[in-house]
């Protein structure tokens, strides 16, 4: 907006507080980059900058999560399920960092095939094979020292827990994969007896429901799909044992790869990542545009005094607002008490409404 | 925001003349409806980390909070532009910020935020009528 008053000043960035033009008040390039040199704009933007710092490492060790996907020591001592996994609780870093060791009995619940996927998990034709290990939940070292807290009382009971071991969770795992789920013959049949497993942990998948899958069958390896077919508790995550402990003893059988680490939270941790260095950016930006702003504010305030200068308000006449007591074209010269020295290092940014110079005039009037 | 505190005197000079050219309507329309939208999914990833937590699979997936987070990203765009149209100090963009992570606050501030606004339109316009 061009002004007469401002655009005639002779090299304003030069005059002195007292000829009416703050350093801060030049416009272009030059004032922005003073108001940006004040010790207020340099003190904000340190803390921008650290702000955009903390921002910036946030999403490198968001990034390193997706990359790792959570696996922190590849190479973690084998350890029993019990001690990094509760039944029914959501799979910690710990639970997926390394191979578990898992004691118990194969349960007595139906085996299922989560059909519709390759060996490796991927879409395909094929089916995985899951059976359930009741895990106690304290870990007994030697499986053959049977439970003894079977129910006395209630014979039935205590003969049900005797089948099945000591009341404890079930895990599912992946016995291995089948090409043709519809090949009887080719499912191994459902294990019995003690197991005594190594393997590795996955996340349960997204429950895909029941329908339209006949008895027998799953859309998921997803623990909650799970708890509809398998009578008792189940963990929120599903082993797969190493390559010894499967069976691929039918034709065409394969041996499930171990769960990809990648999976699940990888995408999610990406996009975390990315956030935070658009935040980190904004928080640098911002610094620009409040510098750019208070910079603004002071050009305003010199029009309006200009203005005032030219046209003084009637409120603000006598006094010491304006000593020569009416309009001065020469105005531009003219020191003016609004421009006290005193008050330029610290305006009111933030409070902009109570730091119109009309206003001022009045406090100084009446002072 | 500025319940308790009387309405700020109207702006004057140059100030109110920029602030008449700063197109605030449209501006405020845009950061209400980004406020309500981010207000809603936050409820929503709310809900579901609560039921994750109690209960524990999730209901929706990760696409909640991953959708979430940028719709918020969206939302200070909405919010750096509206503030710096008003020439509101840091203070009130921190406050605007924060506004859009802590569940209802969202909804309250948009509220107190839409009232203030629209007020100061109300004064711009007795302010241009007048004169």
């Amino acid at each position: 907006m061009p002004d007469p008053v401002t655009a005639s000043r002779p090299a304003p960035s030069r005059a002195p507080y007292r000829g009416g033009v703050r350093p801060t008040e030049t416009r272009g390039p030059a004032g922005v980059v003073r108001t940006a040199l004040r010790l207020r704009m340099l003190a904000l933007l340190a803390l921008a900058l650290g702000l955009a710092v903390v921002f910036a490492e946030l999403g490198s060790w968001q990034l390193g999560r997706a990359r790792t996907g959570q696996q922190a020591p590849p190479e973690r001592a084998v350890v029993p399920l019990q001690q990094v996994l509760a039944p029914q609780e959501a799979l910690s870093a710990e639970a997926v960092a390394g191979p578990v060791a898992v004691r118990g009995t194969w349960a007595d619940v139906p085996q299922q095939l989560v059909v519709g996927r390759a060996a490796d998990g991927s879409p395909g034709d094929g089916a995985w094979v899951l059976a359930a290990v009741e895990v106690p939940d304290v870990d007994t070292a030697p499986v053959d020292t049977a439970p003894v807290d079977a129910d006395a009382a209630d014979p039935a009971a205590g003969q049900r827990a005797a089948a099945t071991g000591d009341g404890g969770a079930l895990l599912p795992v992946v016995r291995g994969w089948v090409p043709d789920p519809d090949d009887a013959a080719g499912v191994p049949p459902a294990p019995t007896g003690a197991a005594d497993l190594v393997g590795e942990l996955a996340v349960s998948e997204d429950p895909r429901g029941l329908a339209g899958l006949p008895v027998g069958r799953l859309a998921a390896a997803s623990s909650a799909d799970l708890l509809n077919v398998w009578d008792g508790r189940v963990y929120a995550g599903y082993l797969v044992p190493d390559t010894q402990a499967q069976d691929a003893s039918a034709p065409g059988a394969q041996v499930v790869p171990p769960p990809e680490r990648e999976s699940g939270t990888n995408l999610q941790n990406v996009s975390y990542a990315f956030q935070w260095w658009v935040f980190a950016a904004f928080a640098v930006l911002m610094w620009l545009r409040v510098v750019h702003d208070v910079h603004r504010r002071a050009l305003e305030r010199a029009e309006d005094e200009a203005e005032e200068r030219r046209a003084p308000l009637p409120g603000a006449t006598g006094g010491a607002a304006d000593p020569e007591g009416g309009p001065d074209p020469g105005g531009a010269h003219e020191p003016s008490s609004a421009l006290d020295p005193g008050d330029v290092d610290h305006p009111a940014d933030d409070h902009p409404a109570d730091d119109h110079p009309a206003d001022r005039r009045a406090q100084e009037a009446s002072r | 925001m500025s319940t308790g505190r009387p309405t700020p005197p109207a702006p004057t000079g140059a100030r109110a003349r920029r602030l008449r050219e700063a197109s605030l309507g449209p501006a405020l329309t845009r950061y209400r409806v980004m406020a309500i939208i981010t207000g809603v999914f936050l409820l929503v990833v709310t809900v579901q980390l609560v039921v994750r937590e109690v209960f524990g699979p999730e209901i929706l997936g990760s696409w909640v909070a991953i959708a979430h987070g940028w719709i918020y990203i969206v939302y200070l765009v909405t919010v750096v532009d509206m503030w710096s149209r008003l020439r509101w100090g840091p203070a009130r963009l921190a406050g605007l910020v924060l506004a859009g992570v802590v569940p209802f606050v969202s909804f309250v501030v948009e509220h107190r935020v839409t009232r203030e606004v629209r007020a100061l339109l109300r004064q711009l316009a007795e302010q241009r009528d007048g004169a």
